[in-house]
């Protein structure tokens, strides 16, 4: 008898929503074999809860440490099309606010991740929850996936404040950054609206990737690779004026009758200042 | 135009004489719009505004503050630039703003422009020099992004008409909350000519909501809103009367937001307090909790402070210092109590009312669901329940939770002040969305 059926998909939105995917559609295909063939008698209370029980019996992940015994372990395929399809079903039955909460969730890098968007989903389609799903705290992996939102969305507000762009000799705009979860993606959007014309790259250089956006062009994600140091080091003639300029304007306006180190640390931790333009970083 | 402008001074220079002369105003807020891009320049607004950095004081860099000149004709006391003290004076060029203003935020340092200015020859003119400024930079610079500027007192009011058309918002200092501390500290302004300008772009505002009803693609005037600041501890008044002229400036003049600034000892003059201690700044922090309070929790002034109680609790925060003196309302039942009470609870904020009150639509709430919804159950412990039961076995009694309470507040890290002002972060330093 197998406990656990763990499905081990790749560390992507498409790759998490494939295991979504493949997960519940063999579900259903073992619960039709299971009324037919076994129970055919059962009554509905009994089906009701070896559905819920199923779902149960169901875990994602995306990387295996220990195996198990009384697990059987399968590998996900990433099929853009069926993360495609669970995307739909998820938006007309979830709402977009809800893919935006998993999708930032999937964007963590928490190792239950996979588990918690799947059992969310689970929890929206086969309740009366629908678009109201995010609001059922009291369920576990509902409630994880509203933590891992918030730490998302937390960590992309702070980059989209705290990033700093560097002027570059062809006059790219260029930032480096180093989240702990991958929010590139999700900062372009601000930035393209707001730089349309400018030419610029968000690096995340413990993913090496790059947000890239080309003036009046829409952005691209670009993976995997290195960026060139010597492209990324040669400034434009005036970006050191204008980051002496800014750190003197920090220090200034500073009240010195108020001074409060602790407090700007609290504000500003230490792992975003240490990329930042005016506490030292050029 | 002439500019009063001394060729041989570098941008360096200026920007550190511009920058330090207007520190002192405290509002930094990039909040009150939201607007896209045209897709023909630079910039955007964000609703909640950004904070972009943080300064040694703790509070948040969000636009680059700076004044157009310090020169200045008046005398006010309590400010630097005034015209009796001997300070190294500078004015800016517009095209020195503008460029500052561009090069700063494409490099994201910055959510844009705070333009205040000393009054150079008289406020219309002032008020023409800072026009001039912002014109540019949203015509010929093409900048989008946020744009706060003071309107002079005094000024023509076609000026301040036409500038609100090309700002996110405007705002006019009180300075001081009473007529007559006006006219001890700043002879050359009075509580006419500031409440004027204030009544002008309040009336610009309500006009522009019912041209923009009409048509959709009007311009928009002060589109954010207008503040105001006050200064604290300068003059004699008490807690009750600040908290008392913030809600009037809510009520009568649709402020958007009212901000205290804790006085900082910058000139002696016999008119002007010592202060050994610094600046007042739990004060200034009791100030602002309650300002939240007023703008997000629907307090109003009279109940979190009276004239037999005109001054804050230096020990308790004006909520938690509420429900002790209300605890009749208490234990309020989480899985019933309407969304007002709620909110009245300490330990709850406007985000965890509002998500209890989603929740438990589903499902009954416990204690445990409470801590992910984001409650402060250490706090809220003594003033709530949960289907019937409270947390541990609590007596509902005023020296009881106080001292616990306290208790609580000195179990917070050790602090540099004589007493904590921790919470500071949570009011003045950070735009306005962020709650409690
Ligand atoms: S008007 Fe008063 S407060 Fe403003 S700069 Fe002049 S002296 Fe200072």
């Amino acid at each position: 008898m197998t406990a656990m059926n763990v499905y081990i998909c790749e560390d992507s939105p498409e790759g998490i929503f494939t295991g979504v995917y493949d997960a519940w559609a063999e579900l259903v295909s073992r619960r039709r074999e299971y009324r037919s063939d076994l129970y055919p008698s059962e009554d509905a209370q009994k089906q009701k809860e070896y559905k819920d029980k199923g779902h149960e019996g169901i875990r994602l992940v995306n990387f295996v440490e220990n195996y198990e015994l009384f697990c059987s372990y399968k590998p996900v395929e990433t099929s853009g099309e069926k993360a495609l399809k669970v995307i739909r079903t998820i938006y007309s039955r979830l709402g977009h606010q809800t893919y935006e909460c998993l999708f930032r969730a999937i964007c963590s890098n928490d190792p239950a991740k996979a588990d918690a968007v799947y059992h969310t989903i689970a929890a929206g389609l086969s309740t009366k929850a629908g678009e109201g799903i995010m609001s059922h705290l009291s369920n576990p992996y509902v409630a994880k996936v509203f933590e891992l939102d918030r730490k998302v969305g937390n960590e992309t507000g702070h980059y989209i404040e705290f990033l700093r762009f560097k002027e570059l000799q062809n006059g790219v705009l260029y930032a480096e950054i180093a989240p702990e979860n991958r929010v590139v993606s999700m900062l372009a959007p601000h930035f393209c609206d707001r730089l349309v014309n400018e030419n610029f790259v968000i690096h995340d250089c413990r993913r090496r990737e790059s947000v890239v956006h080309e003036k009046q062009k829409s952005w691209v994600l670009v993976t995997g690779e290195e960026i060139d140091s010597d492209f990324k080091s040669r400034y434009s003639m005036t970006e050191s004026f204008y980051q002496e300029l800014f750190t003197d304007f920090c220090h200034t306006i500073s009240i010195k009758e108020r001074e409060n180190i602790r407090l700007q640390k609290q504000m500003l931790p230490l792992k975003f200042q240490k990329y930042m333009t005016e506490f030292g970083s050029y | 135009m002439e500019y009063l402008q001394d060729k041989s001074m570098d941008l360096q220079k200026k920007l550190e004489i511009l920058s330090d002369a207007a520190k002192y105003d405290v509002s930094c807020t990039s909040s009150g719009v939201e607007r896209n891009g045209s897709g023909n320049g630079i910039g955007n607004t964000v609703k909640a505004g950004l904070c972009h950095s943080f300064a040694a004081d703790g509070r948040c860099i969000s636009l680059l503050k700076i004044l157009f000149t310090n020169e200045c004709i008046f005398d006010c006391k309590y400010c630097l630039n005034r015209r009796s003290n001997d300070v190294k004076r500078a004015t800016f060029t517009p095209d020195e703003i503008c460029k500052l203003t561009i090069e700063f935020y494409r490099r994201n340092y910055i959510e844009g422009l705070f333009l205040s200015s000393g009054i150079y020859k008289n406020p219309t003119y002032t008020m023409e020099l800072i026009y001039s400024a912002v014109w540019k930079l949203r015509n010929e610079y093409k900048f989008e992004g946020y744009i706060h500027v003071k309107a002079i007192p005094g000024a023509d009011e076609q000026l301040v008409r036409n500038l609100g058309l090309l700002v996110d918002r405007m705002s006019v200092n009180l300075e001081l909350p009473t007529a007559e501390s006006l006219r001890k500290l700043a002879p050359n302004k009075s509580r006419t000519t500031i409440l004027r300008p204030m009544r002008l772009i309040q009336n610009g505002i309500t006009q522009n909501k019912n041209e923009i009803a009409l048509y959709r693609h009007a311009p928009r005037f002060v589109p954010a809103g207008q503040s105001t600041q006050m200064i604290i501890g300068a003059t004699p008044e008490n807690d009750f009367q600040l908290v008392t002229v913030a809600e009037s400036l809510y009520d009568k003049f649709q402020m958007k937001r009212v901000f205290y600034s804790a006085y900082v000892q910058l000139n002696q003059d016999k008119d002007l307090p010592a202060l050994p201690g610094g600046p007042p700044l739990l004060r200034e922090h009791r100030l602002y909790q309650a300002d939240w309070l007023m703008r997000f929790y629907g307090f109003r002034a009279g109940e979190l402070l009276s004239e037999e109680k005109p001054n804050f609790n230096r020990f308790l925060d004006p909520k938690c210092d509420w429900a002790l003196r209300n605890l009749e309302l208490f234990p309020v039942e989480i899985n019933r109590a309407d969304y007002r009470l709620l909110l009245r609870v300490p330990g709850i904020g406007v985000k965890s009312a509002q998500r209890i009150v989603k929740a438990r639509k589903f499902s009954n709430l416990s204690f445990q669901d409470l801590k992910k919804i984001g409650v402060v159950l250490k706090r809220a412990l003594y003033f709530i329940c949960c289907n019937g039961k409270m947390m541990y076995k609590t007596k509902i009694e005023e020296d009881y939770i106080t001292r616990n309470l306290l208790y609580l507040e000195n179990q917070r890290p050790p602090q540099t002040g004589e007493i904590s002002y921790r919470q500071l972060s949570l009011f003045d330093t950070l735009s306005e969305a962020r709650g409690i």
